[in-house]
């Protein structure tokens, strides 16, 4: 079984605010984050290629009560690429206690953040980031 | 037979379908279902942390989320899609606390045996009796509305819009019909079951209406033989 996009590969160009993502021949579908099968059709026919970057907030919430290792408040959206994939990752530049309903919609470009490895995970992390365009 | 789930807030649904194939199979007459949470003795830090490893951990983990979390996303996502401004959203996710908090009240096994009514007059007590400013509260709605004893969790949601840390345990027998005749004269029948799962919740696009929810609920119908409009109550 061989993976075409792997997540080293993946975040190693995360960690440069490139994302790469997974084209399907079959449907034209994008998977991203990288999977071994097309999200949309399930097909193995895929090819790399890197996404704008760019999309449109989908959805949101200010966490407030965090996990530990992370400290509160922070925003953490699903945004909505051009090529279509949704992904999640931390909105950034944006007060916390401004972040209302508006938010939805805005556009967005995406950048990364490098989080540390706690007991539970294997080292460390990287996410993606979301700052607002214009 | 000893077997083990973990399905996150589905794990005891998986277990019950699980044993309900053994006993449907054949294979087994009799099957406990038995499940535990032990979540009081963690810190909420930690409690946290422990839940949200129910998400992706590649790449939702990372960003920070929390199972509140998740569920906050998906009240901001509704609202927008149908256009229900957050204000009502929220005030009719209150009723629901309201409502969930009066039947706890009428089973002596609930962890909480309070109605948000009876919380509201016990702060008003407590304040009156330390001689603190007394707290005004119209009514139940504003008790909740009030971040300073309802804070906020992940925005849009409040303390009581979220499921409490608990420790607990719950069994369930399930038998084979025959078998069921010499344990109870009130069986509980089960017509249908259904199970799907999902990868990461970004990959779902738009969640609030969860692939694999339509197709589990497809799955449990097509089994019972019945169309949604002949059942009588449905519960997810
Ligand atoms: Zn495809």
């Amino acid at each position: 079984m061989e993976y075409k996009l792997t997540h080293k590969a993946y975040t190693s160009a995360l960690r440069e605010n490139r994302l790469l993502g997974l084209k399907c021949n079959a449907c034209g579908g994008y998977t991203v984050p990288p999977k071994k099968v097309c999200i949309e059709c399930a097909s193995e026919d895929l090819d790399i290629v890197e996404l704008s970057g760019r999309g449109e907030i989908r959805t949101f919430t200010v966490i407030r009560v965090a996990s530990e290792g992370f400290q509160a408040p922070y925003i953490v959206g699903i945004v909505e690429l051009d090529e279509g994939p949704w992904l999640m990752g931390n909105i950034i530049d944006v007060d916390c206690d401004g972040a209302t309903m508006d938010m939805i919609g805005r556009r967005v470009r995406l950048g990364h953040a490098v989080i540390p490895g706690d007991k539970y995970s294997a080292g460390e992390r990287v996410t993606a980031t979301f700052g607002l365009e214009n | 037979m000893r077997k083990g789930f973990e399905g996150v807030c589905a794990t005891a649904s998986v277990a019950i379908r699980d044993a309900f194939m053994w006993v449907a199979s054949g294979y087994n007459d009799i099957v406990l279902v038995g499940g535990t949470e032990r979540v009081l003795v963690m810190d909420t830090p930690y409690a946290t942390r422990t839940f949200a490893m129910g998400s992706d951990s590649y790449y939702e983990g990372p960003a920070g989320i929390t199972f509140p979390g998740v569920f906050a996303m998906l009240a901001h996502l509704y609202s927008h899609k149908y256009g229900i401004p957050l204000v009502k959203l929220k005030e009719q996710m209150a009723m629901v606390a309201i409502k969930n908090h009066q039947n706890g009240k009428l089973n002596p096994k609930a962890q909480f045996q309070a109605t948000i009514r009876d919380l509201m007059e016990a702060r008003i007590a407590r304040a009156t009796q330390r001689g603190q400013p007394v707290p005004t509260w119209a009514d139940e709605m504003e008790f909740l509305r009030d971040i300073k004893v309802n804070p906020v969790i992940a925005d849009p949601l409040q303390l009581y819009d979220c499921c409490p840390f608990s420790d607990g345990a719950a069994a369930l027998v399930l038998a084979s019909r025959d078998k069921t005749r010499r344990l109870t004269d009130k069986p509980v029948l089960i017509a249908g079951v259904g199970q799907c799962s999902a990868g990461p919740l970004h990959n779902q696009k738009d969640f609030t209406r969860m692939k694999a929810r339509i197709l589990s609920a497809k799955q449990a119908y097509t089994q019972a033989g019945i169309e949604p409009q002949g059942a009588g109550k449905h519960g997810i």
